[in-house]
């Protein structure tokens, strides 16, 4: 709960949150990329 | 092959900026608010992700509802690909959002209206992505995808009213808060072009994952079809 009366130190929960937020963006990104070359390599494949 | 067009590449490069400006503004322009100090911040891209995971659950029951009228495979691709990055950016919303409630509630977590009814939404869709594995005829997939999205869209404005029916601790960006929420702030100049930019900057984003989604998709398609045609 914050006082009124003082800006609460909050910062290690600011960078938590935005390690979140950007973690999960970068994981994403890249589980995206991952699949694809995957799936060009699969496709070059059976198409022989 | 799937090629990758110069419209995407152009996409790609202005999202890119977008989102750029948008963490600059949150960090250099936004000011930090006098009662929650930094993890205030926190809400601007919170709110954006949240935003994001209903459009795309939206879409996807939109497109379930065009695959159903037309049975064309390509909407089913489009709503597949919507709900997997909407679930991405949903459970990233109840996470951000659980770290700004400890220090603004004293708590990681409580079964308030919202926090339950969204958890209620990533699990109905969590389910749609594991079912959706367990089908394997494409067009009974199709389908049963279909079907699923358009009942499991029913969750997501229950979600988004729920702060506004019910009492809440859960602060309320647009319209009048409950007197029990806690957390709340008035939103000054600085901090509302930095949020309606934030939402702008995601919604960009979104359709962006949803491009190069949709283009895997259609090329796990035309593989699906080889190996079927091969075997």
């Amino acid at each position: 709960m914050f006082s009124p009366l003082a800006t609460a130190d909050t910062l290690n929960y600011m960078i938590a949150g935005y390690a979140v937020i950007f973690g999960a963006m970068l994981v994403y990104i890249v589980s995206l990329l991952v699949r694809y070359s995957k799936a060009k390599r699969e496709w070059s494949e059976w198409s022989k | 092959m799937v090629e990758k067009t110069r419209l995407l590449t152009i996409f790609d490069i202005l999202t890119f900026i977008f989102m750029l400006v948008a963490i600059g503004l949150v960090f250099f322009y936004a000011p930090v608010e006098e009662i929650m100090g930094q993890v205030q911040k926190v809400f601007y891209f919170h709110v954006a992700n949240a935003w994001v995971g209903m459009l795309g659950f939206t879409v996807a029951a939109v497109m379930g509802g065009i695959y159903l009228w037309k049975g064309e495979r390509k909407w089913d691709i489009a709503g597949f690909a919507a709900i997997e990055i909407s679930f991405v950016f949903f459970l990233v919303a109840i996470i951000s959002g659980s770290i700004w409630a400890r220090p603004a509630w004293n708590t990681w977590w409580t079964w308030d209206p919202r926090l339950t009814t969204a958890s209620i939404v990533e699990l109905i869709y969590a389910a749609y992505l594991l079912l959706r594995r367990g089908v394997d005829d494409p067009n009974r997939r199709a389908r049963f995808s279909a079907v699923y999205a358009i009942f499991g869209f029913l969750s997501v404005p229950l979600t988004f009213i729920s702060i506004r029916l019910l009492r809440t601790i859960h602060p309320v960006v647009v319209g009048g808060a409950d007197p029990s929420a806690q957390g709340g702030f008035n939103m000054t100049g600085p901090m509302k072009a930095t949020f309606f930019f934030s939402l702008f900057a995601f919604s960009v984003f979104f359709v962006d994952l949803l491009w190069h989604r949709i283009r895997l998709g259609k090329l796990q398609e035309k593989i699906e079809n080889l190996r079927w045609h091969k075997n």
